[in-house]
Parts: C-alpha cells; sequence; structure tokens
C-alpha cells in the first residue's frame, strides 16, 4: 500500500515490470495509474515509452480532467478510462491495463469463463466485457465507466483487460487471477471438456462466504 | 496524551455559550478507550436518569477514538451519544465519512454539547477558531442543503447537520454527515434540535500522531490484501450492504411486509445487484475505507427524480420489502427525502409499515387510505413525519409511544426492543439475533454481536469463537454473543468500522502501534465488556424498561408461514437469556451485581 507519493510512484512503475514479465503486456502495450486515497489528482505512466524500463521522473501526474500536474512528458492516451474509473470509485486507488493474451483471446472467440475453480467461481463470475470502442477515445472511456461499478476487472473486446484495487498489488493480482483462469479453461477446452465445479457445491461456497 | 488521541475534547455550553478544553488521563483512556465507550461514561456521570432527554440537561456528545482519522482501514466512523429521547434510556448512533477525521485534524478528540441555545446556532470549528454562530440562515433548510450552504459560506468543511425533523424534535430523527451518512438510530437528531445546534462545520489542518508510523504502516500493508480477499468484503465492495440481500433472503431474513410473509419476488428489484444495474453512478468510501460500500446513485425521471447517497441494506429493506414497495427507484427517492428531513430510515419504514397494519386491522384511523406497496403513500407519509404533519405526528414518535396511544391490541402489534424499532434481520430465521436484539443496551441493534454471521458459520479464533454455530439453536449462544457484543462495543470506542474484517488480534496490534499503550487483546476486550455493562446500567436506571429484555409477541407466537425461516421460532429465548445473565454477572433480572461492577470499576453514584 501507497501512503506516501514516492511510494504510490514506485508502484506504478513495479507493475509496469510485473505485468510486461509475467507476459501479459509488451514493452509498448499497457499502462498504469495509481493514487493516494481520496486525491484527486492521479500518478500515470506516459505515453509512447517503453514501459518496462520506466523510472519514477517519466511518470506525470494528472488531474481528474486530465490536466498535467507535474512531469515532462504526455500522459498515456488511455487516461480517460483511468480517471473515469476514478471518478466514478473512491474505493479504488490503483488501475492497471495490459493485453491478457489468453483472457483476451477467450473473449474473442466469445468464450465466458465458467466456474472451474474457486475464484472463477466467486470472483470471476461475472466479469463484464466491454464492447470495441477505438483505444484512447472518450467513448471507450464511458464504456468503461458504465460497467466498473462492482468489479475488479474488465475485458476490452478485441483489445485487452483493466484491473483496478484499493492499492497497486490487488489491481495486479486481478488481472494475474484472470489469465490463471483463462489459461486454463483454454487447455481443458483444447483437451476437449472443461468440468465444471458442481452448482451445488458453489452454493455451499457462497453461503459459507457471504455475509 | 497517548499518541493517537489528539488530547482535547471541547464541552460547549449552548445556554451559557461558554466553551471549556477537557483533557482526559491515562487511566481513564485505557479504561474507556474514546468513542461511545468514553461517551457513556460521561453521560453516566453528568446526565441524571431521570433528566428529559429534550431538556438542556441532557448531554449531546461526538466522539471520535484512537484510531479514528488514521490510515487504519476502517478508521472513517465516529459516534454520537445522548440519552435518547425514543427510548428513554442509552442512545447511541455511528456514522461513517470524514467528519470525524476531519474533526481530529482539527485538533479535537471529541464535542459535548450541554445546555440549550435560546436562539439556532452553528458550530464553525477551524482549528483553534470555534464559534457559535448564529443559523437564522440555515435554519429551516434540509439536512443536505444545510451542508451545501455551510461549505458555501465556509470553504471546504465537513458537516454534520439536523434537517427538519431534527429541529421539530421528531423522535426518530437522526444526524447527517458529509451529504447523506447517518447517525440514525435512537433519535438523537431531535436531542441536536432541543439544543437549538443546527450543524457542526469542521475544518482541520493539523496531523495526527502516531506512536509507530512505520511499524503500523507495514502491518497495514500486509492486512489489506487480505481484507480486501475476504468474500464478505467482496460482497460489500461489488455491491454494498444491499448486497446481503438475496443471501440473507435464503435464510428467510429478510423482513417483508412488517415480518408476517416469508416470499417475495420484489426482492430481486430491490437488491443490490439491482442497483449496480440501474442507478449506481459511483461507489463512496468513508475516509481510510479499502471496501467503499457507500453507492451514489442517480434517478432522472420524476417524481422520484434525485442524485446523492443511496439505500443500503437496511434501507432497502425498510423501505422497501417491509412496504411491499419493490420500485427501487422510489426507495431511492424516499432514502433522500429521510436523509434530507433526517429521519432514520429503519425507524421510518417500521413506523409506516406498523401504521399501515394497524389501519387493515381497523386499528387505527385515519382519513388516508393506509396500503402495503404504495411509494407515494410511503413518500406523502415521510413527509409528514419529517414535518409532524397530521397522522406524521402519531408516526414521529416510533411505534412503540404509537402503540400507547393506539392501545388494546394494536400496543401488541408494535414491533420494538426497549423502544427501538426491529432492524432488518429477522430474528426467527436466526436465533443469535433473538438473543442479541433483547440484551442490547440501547434497544434491537442489528450492530453489536452481528450473530446472523456467526450463526453462517463464520468463526472468530481470537474471540474464543472456534466451533460452527446453527440459526436454530439458542442455548449455545450466550457465549458467542457476549463476545461479540463486547468486541463490537470496543470497536464503537476505536473507533472502527464493523465491515472491516481485521481479526481482532490484529486490531489490538495496530492499537498498540497506533497509540503506544501497551494494551493487550484482553484488556481492551475488558474496556468492551465494562463500556457494555455500563451503558446497561445507565439504561436501567433511567428506566424499567432498561432491563425488559424481551421480543414483541409476533417473533415469538406467529412464525412465518413460507420461506427459509418456515416455522421457525425462538422458543429457548427464556432459557437462553438466564444463561447469558448468568456469564455476564448480572442478577436474575438482569442487573450487573455489585461484583460485576466493582470488577470492571466502575463506580455506582
Ligand atoms: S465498509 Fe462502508 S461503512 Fe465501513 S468504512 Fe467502508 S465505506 Fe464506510
Ligand atoms: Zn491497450
Amino acid at each position: 500500500m501507497a501512503f506516501t507519493e514516492e511510494e504510490v510512484k514506485s508502484e506504478v512503475i513495479w507493475a509496469m515490470k510485473a505485468l510486461y514479465n509475467k507476459g501479459l503486456m509488451t514493452g509498448v502495450g499497457g499502462n498504469a495509474s495509481a493514487r493516494l486515497p481520496n486525491s484527486e489528482e492521479i500518478w500515470i505512466t506516459p505515453s509512447g515509452l517503453y514501459k518496462p524500463r520506466l523510472t519514477e521522473e517519466d511518470l506525470v501526474k494528472i488531474d481528474l480532467e486530465g490536466n498535467v500536474i507535474e512531469g515532462v512528458l504526455k500522459p498515456s492516451m488511455e487516461w480517460h478510462f483511468h480517471t473515469e474509473i476514478y471518478k466514478r470509485r473512491s474505493d479504488v486507488n490503483a488501475v492497471v491495463h495490459a493485453h491478457s493474451p489468453y483472457s483476451t483471446g477467450l473473449a474473442i472467440a466469445g468464450v465466458e469463463i465458467r466456474p472451474i475453480t474457486l475464484e472463477a467461481a466467486l470472483m470471476l463470475a461475472k466479469v463484464p466485457v466491454v464492447p470495441f470502442k477505438y483505444p484512447g477515445t472518450k467513448e471507450l472511456a464511458e464504456e468503461v465507466g458504465e460497467r466498473i461499478m462492482g468489479t475488479r476487472l474488465l475485458i476490452l473486446q478485441n483489445h485487452g483487460v483493466i484491473g483496478v484495487g484499493y492499492e497497486m498489488i490487488e489491481a495486479v493480482t486481478a488481472v494475474e487471477i484472470l489469465e490463471e483462469v483463462s489459461m486454463m479453461t483454454f487447455i481443458a477446452k483444447m483437451m476437449g471438456r472443461l468440468i465444471e465445479i458442481p452448482p451445488e457445491e458453489i452454493e455451499v461456497i457462497k453461503k459459507l462466504y457471504r455475509i | 496524551m497517548p499518541y493517537g488521541y489528539v488530547g482535547r475534547v471541547l464541552w460547549i455550553n449552548l445556554t451559557s455559550k461558554e466553551i471549556k478544553e477537557l483533557t482526559f488521563d491515562d487511566e481513564v483512556l485505557r479504561s474507556y478507550v474514546g468513542g461511545s465507550g468514553l461517551a457513556a461514561k460521561i453521560i453516566y456521570e453528568n446526565v441524571p436518569p431521570e433528566a428529559d432527554p429534550l431538556s438542556p440537561e441532557n448531554l449531546l456528545v461526538f466522539m471520535t477514538g484512537p484510531l479514528t482519522g488514521t490510515i487504519i482501514p476502517g478508521s472513517g466512523r465516529h459516534t454520537v451519544s445522548a440519552k435518547s429521547p425514543l427510548t428513554g434510556i442509552w442512545g447511541e448512533a455511528n456514522v461513517g465519512g470524514y467528519w470525524g477525521a476531519e474533526l481530529k485534524k482539527a485538533g479535537y478528540d471529541g464535542l459535548i454539547f450541554e445546555g440549550a441555545s435560546e436562539k439556532p446556532v452553528y458550530m464553525l470549528i477551524e482549528d483553534s477558531n470555534v464559534q457559535i454562530i448564529d443559523a437564522g440562515d440555515v435554519w429551516g433548510l434540509d439536512a443536505i442543503e444545510t451542508g451545501e450552504k455551510l461549505r458555501d459560506k465556509h470553504g471546504k468543511v465537513r458537516v454534520s447537520a439536523i434537517g427538519r425533523a431534527g429541529e421539530k424534535q421528531v423522535k426518530i430523527a437522526n444526524i447527517i454527515s458529509d451529504g447523506g451518512r447517518a447517525a440514525g438510530r435512537t433519535g438523537l437528531g431531535a436531542v441536536m434540535g432541543s439544543k437549538k445546534l443546527k450543524a457542526v462545520a469542521v475544518k482541520g489542518t493539523g496531523t495526527i500522531e502516531i506512536a509507530e508510523p512505520q511499524k503500523l504502516r507495514r502491518l497495514i500493508s500486509r492486512v489489506l490484501v487480505t481484507i480486501r480477499a475476504d468474500p464478505h468484503v467482496q460482497i460489500l465492495a461489488s455491491y454494498g450492504t444491499d448486497g446481503i440481500m438475496l443471501p440473507m433472503h435464503t435464510y428467510g431474513d429478510v423482513p417483508i411486509k412488517y415480518f408476517t410473509v416469508g416470499e417475495w419476488e420484489g426482492l430481486e428489484k430491490i437488491c443490490g445487484e439491482a442497483i449496480v444495474q440501474t442507478i449506481l453512478v459511483r461507489q463512496y468510501a468513508c475516509h481510510a475505507c479499502p471496501i467503499g460500500c457507500g453507492r451514489i446513485v442517480k434517478v432522472d425521471e420524476e417524481p422520484y427524480k434525485m442524485e446523492g447517497h443511496g439505500p443500503e441494506y437496511e434501507t432497502a429493506a425498510a423501505l422497501g420489502s417491509l412496504l411491499l414497495i419493490d420500485n427501487l427507484k422510489a426507495i431511492a427517492k424516499m432514502n433522500d427525502l429521510c436523509n434530507r428531513y433526517g429521519i432514520d430510515t429503519i425507524s421510518t419504514g417500521s413506523v409506516i409499515a406498523y401504521a399501515i397494519e394497524c389501519y387493515e386491522k381497523g386499528l387505527l384511523k385515519t382519513g388516508m387510505k393506509l396500503e402495503w406497496g404504495n411509494p407515494d403513500l410511503a413518500i406523502r407519509l415521510i413527509k409528514m413525519i419529517g414535518e409532524k404533519r397530521g397522522l406524521g405526528e402519531l408516526l414521529s414518535q416510533g411505534v412503540k409511544k404509537m402503540g400507547e396511544e393506539l392501545g388494546g391490541e394494536a400496543e401488541k402489534l408494535a414491533l420494538h426492543v426497549k423502544g427501538l424499532e426491529i432492524p432488518m434481520h429477522d430474528p426467527r430465521a436466526f436465533y443469535g439475533m433473538a438473543l442479541q436484539y433483547v440484551t442490547s443496551h440501547r434497544g434491537a441493534c442489528h450492530l453489536r454481536g452481528l450473530m446472523y454471521q456467526i450463526e453462517q458459520g463464520v468463526r472468530i479464533p481470537d474471540l474464543g469463537i472456534h466451533k460452527r454455530y446453527h440459526r436454530d439453536t439458542l442455548m449455545d449462544k450466550p457465549e458467542p454473543l457476549i463476545a461479540m457484543q463486547n468486541w463490537h462495543d470496543l470497536l464503537d470506542s476505536l473507533v472502527l468500522c464493523k465491515f472491516v474484517a481485521i481479526p481482532p488480534a490484529t486490531v489490538a496490534a495496530m492499537y498498540q502501534l497506533a497509540t503506544g499503550i501497551d494494551l493487550k487483546l484482553k484488556d481492551l476486550l475488558k474496556a468492551g465488556e465494562r463500556t457494555y455493562n455500563l451503558k446497561r446500567l445507565y439504561s436501567i436506571k433511567c428506566s424499567p424498561i432498561g432491563c425488559e429484555d424481551k421480543l414483541p409477541h409476533r417473533f415469538m407466537e406467529e412464525p412465518l408461514a413460507e420461506g427459509g425461516a418456515r416455522g421457525m421460532i425462538p422458543r429457548e429465548l427464556q432459557g437462553a437469556l438466564k444463561k447469558y445473565y448468568e456469564l455476564r454477572g448480572w442478577d436474575e433480572k438482569g442487573i450487573p451485581t455489585e461484583e460485576k461492577l466493582k470488577e470492571l470499576g466502575i463506580t455506582q453514584s
């Protein structure tokens, strides 16, 4: 968890490296942002640079209208949906966007995540899919804003995924879990069979866990 | 002064306009911690049990705790306490948002209001600049407008205010902070109104000193991941508190038609999922909260047009299923109206439901046609309650007084414990809730005990709750209930949100790192027990109703005919109560014994 501006920046840098190392984005693909709780200003990755090599000085601070407050570079062209999410979710302090191949690929093939693991059953049951809009546009941001309530993950059709969290670890982990379950789904489908957790069991799990 | 606290409490006499600064010595802080625990000590020692709650003699105590406003998750809450005008016994309510954190940043742990101003006033606190200001320009405004107006006037202040209901001393009036968070229960808005105190506006620029800031940060960093991964928390984060509606309904817990029906398809339209799909525009989190269970909602069409804080579970049930209203937009409007008038949604839904039932049974005569499932009628009644007008005058007193006035058969139908309307968990669905309701010091309280969680299998080893408890037994409940009540009373002293699931031992560690006080979990739980007993004792001194630990007839005699709680009745309540008293160290009437009080260091005045 980041408690200072410096920590916020280092988490953004860390997220880019983590997602790159996991193969969830290419060096020029994803982006990330974070803020201190309740702040109306966020630190976001810059546009056009090689993401895994970013340093703190490369980050840009913008307000929720996209005005640059600090930094010399241009903010990520996807800043629209980042700010849209912060406006709507005061519990969210970190946003990442990646091009996770399996998660995105399944959505392109029109395959839904089925309850094949506990996480898939509880957390990934209803990951909203955002219809294709041109990257970097306000329209995309609006579609994202419409669907971000009550979820930690979104799939952008024919594009990638978005993960959000109270802190960066959570946002990155959400994207990782989605990819992990997507890979399992892919493998099972390739092998021709996908055995789900029986619905009664899911009910038991849900009952046990729900308040 | 230990860390965590900022060290000063203001004692404001609204009659003489004199303002004193108090400090509490370490021993008192170790014993009563803060929040409503410390408030209980202040009220116990200063408000005579026979005092009229709406007289200048009563105190209105806004209190934060040593953890309020820190970086600890869930530390955005504060408490308000007084002798309750609704019940005539101990009254307190707990509220989220940012106001409490702001008060501490301004340099105060709490505010105690005594006396009554002759003319309406509000209080402005900007760090050490403390003023009592004529409220001529905001008196008569609703609670939310008042906040807006004071922010226009004074910049970015955080505001706690009463609406018109509080001004008119409606017995179910509440206090609204931050534009829609409610210190809801026990009618404290009426106490504020009786003092002619419209609002308290606060702006603070200071910091809260922490004993071990680095260690505390490290601990929180490690705890956060587990909090957000907790499945209960995921529901709250995803769907708000109303996310529990459908799962709870599988147990027959959600009250329908004033607790007379066990099944109703309308719930699908008013549950947390429905809110997300229809009217939600934004999620709201209190200060330092990783969950964000608050919902900001918007309805564009008349006659329900509104934008602001959306219904929580208790509200969606009280203004929805309790009245057979399945129109979510109407419920959002009703909630907004309640917030604006400043009336408690649980009590409001209850008085309306009770009135409809009495009307249908011919026990209440009125020119209006009272019926179930009619949102426009409910809206009219809310306005009448808020304005104390017509039939609203009767309803504004709460169901107990209504029952007494209507008399006879009607009195038996009023659903309350000690004068406080039953919250939206059916004690027939979770027997532990039955015992919880009757033994709560402020009357039917859903928040001290949360037995419905324990009875769904939640285990809290730090509190000695290891085994699987079932919802249809009673004799094994006193032990876990007492542990939970003491724990929750402690949380209301610290002050932390009960939804942010941090294990008790971890909370104790955070307390130590924040304050530098070496109290262990068991000492802190003792403080919880102490305040629980003190509040009980005060209630008993105020009125014999303070130890009238019984459930309304309906829950003991009328089982539901359908749904998840079909046929269930908490029959063994008396037996369990007896065991509960013994374990508590209370006598057979439920009064804390001399030995118990001595053990807890409570002196009888
Ligand atoms: S869980 Fe809800 S009520 Fe509790 S602190 Fe968080 S937002 Fe506030
Ligand atoms: Zn992209």
